[in-house]
């Protein structure tokens, strides 16, 4: 289970790196296709490979031994502290940003409050205090409502004619980038900046192969079928952080 | 998981919608702008509030998975013994025993790369000091490795430089799982009941995570030289770990 923050500070990060929020959103599913695409692999490795430890055991079972330590490398001094400080780096902003709502943003403090934030639950899960489905269901509980209080005022906004943001022929309206794009290598790269924005907040889909191996052994069905019935059942909470 | 896909493209158009692209782009907090747009001073620290509560959730229950994950690593001899828990045993002398090894190893190892003295005492403590908490099956050293590790890329990095860091080597490594797929396919081609992903779903995976990974070591090369270098020292250690 993944509940997590990064979708409420992607946008920003995204829309810094396409020209339009028309593209933003072609991206967005473009980064579903990925994931759907990417999920679909998954679960036939956690299939055909049906034991507890998701990639490592994978790696190990397609490369050797060597790969999987490759893997624990990787992941464990690269991709994810980098998550646990990206998750940080959220709370601390939002929390200082609470404080001090009027001021410029202060990024030393926040790298303080960030650190802090990040030890203090490192040690309280020394003793266990705070790991359980109860205190996760609670958080879990926070972001939906966050995502969809979001969803329902935008959409209240947009009918009562409130909103300041993109309307009409604006949708695909380039507003310049920051940094230039002339050539056509430029912006792909721009896009594919943004779109590791948007991986990010779809983080976590590995983890479905991890499911259908409970829920999925033994049966066969086609694959839409699968895919559909599967995806389904998976919990909104597992699909980001 | 089509729900969560679904969701957060409707709350990207409503973000959209109601706040001008500039802005969006100005803002790291885009939930509390927006709360602040619509219902003003206490919209906003509504969204500060439960935006930083859920990181906090996040945070906790990532904590914890990463060092199981790290002591899981540790069991296989990926990393140094002292991730993993130590042997269960309820004999107070056999425990002392055991921590006594645990320490003289680890003082050898250091000595063995000239680690300065005052680092050693410090380390043999740590290790002395969550022994217990080892014991419980806690894995308490793997998280503090990766706590340290985060802190590093905190003061280092920001949420833009660390979200390419992070796609670049996680899709560096479902690339290599998915390939393995079709490992998997020639070593037995389909056993029963199992579920075979459409290969144009596999291909589209393989070229798309290759096409990011690529494009994003070519625009931030330097991100790219890290993860190497990572990998290189990966490569190293997991070939002398293999071979002992």
């Amino acid at each position: 289970l993944q509940i997590g923050a990064g979708i409420f500070s992607a946008p920003s990060q995204i829309s810094t790196y396409v020209p339009s929020a028309g593209i933003a959103l072609v991206l967005w599913f473009v980064g579903g296709l990925a994931v759907w695409t990417g999920a679909a692999c998954f679960i036939e490795l956690g299939t055909r490979i049906p034991r507890n430890g998701g990639m490592m055991e994978y790696l190990v079972e397609c490369y050797g031994d060597f790969a999987g330590c490759l893997f624990a490398w990787v992941w464990l001094f690269v991709a994810k502290p980098s998550s646990l400080a990206v998750t940080s780096g959220v709370f601390a902003n939002h929390f200082v940003g609470a404080i001090f709502p009027t001021t410029e943003r202060m990024m030393t403090v926040e790298k303080c409050f960030a650190i802090l934030a990040l030890s203090s639950i490192t040690i309280l899960n020394f003793f266990g205090t705070m790991s359980g489905a109860t205190t996760a269901n609670w958080f879990l509980g926070f972001k939906i409502l966050a995502t969809i209080s979001i969803m329902i005022l935008g959409t209240y906004a947009g009918l009562a004619g409130i909103a300041r943001g993109t309307s009409g022929s604006e949708w695909f309206a380039v507003t310049p980038l920051s940094t230039p794009t002339d050539s056509l290598w430029d912006s792909i790269g721009a896009y594919v900046t943004a779109l590791f924005g948007i991986l990010y907040c779809y983080g976590g889909w590995e983890s479905v192969s991890n499911i259908s191996i409970t829920t999925l052994t033994g049966r066969l069905v086609s694959w839409p079928e699968k895919l559909v019935s599967h995806f389904g059942h998976f919990p909104t909470s597992s699909m980001s952080r | 998981m089509t729900i969560s896909l679904i969701c957060f493209f409707l709350m990207n158009l409503a973000i959209y919608v109601v706040l001008p692209l500039q802005t969006v782009r100005d803002n790291e907090a885009v939930a509390v702008v927006f709360g602040r747009t619509l219902l003003g001073a206490v919209g906003a620290l509504c969204y500060s509030f439960v935006v930083s509560t859920s990181a906090l959730g996040s945070l906790n229950s990532n904590v914890f998975s990463t060092g199981r994950l790290g002591a899981v690593a540790a069991q296989r001899r990926y990393l140094p013994a002292i991730f993993a828990p130590p042997a269960l045993s309820q004999d107070q002398i056999q425990r002392e025993n055991d921590l006594n090894r645990e320490l003289r190893h680890s003082r050898e190892a250091l000595s063995s790369y000239h680690v300065p003295g005052v680092f050693i005492s410090v380390f043999l403590q740590v290790i002395r000091s969550t022994f217990t908490l080892r014991h419980k099956q806690v894995p308490v050293n793997a998280m503090v490795l990766n706590t340290a590790m985060a802190s590093i890329y905190i003061a280092m990095g920001t949420f833009g430089s660390l979200i390419t860091f992070i796609g670049i080597s996680m899709y560096l490594i479902y690339f290599f799982c998915v390939v393995g797929i079709f490992v998997l396919r020639r070593r037995e081609s389909h056993p029963k009941g199992i579920y075979v992903a459409p290969t144009y779903c596999v291909i589209c995976f393989i070229f798309l995570s290759a096409f990011v990974v690529l494009r994003g070591v070519a625009s931030q090369p330097a991100q790219g030289l890290a993860i190497l270098a990572a990998v290189v020292v990966g490569y190293i250690m997991s070939r002398r770990i293999v071979k002992s």
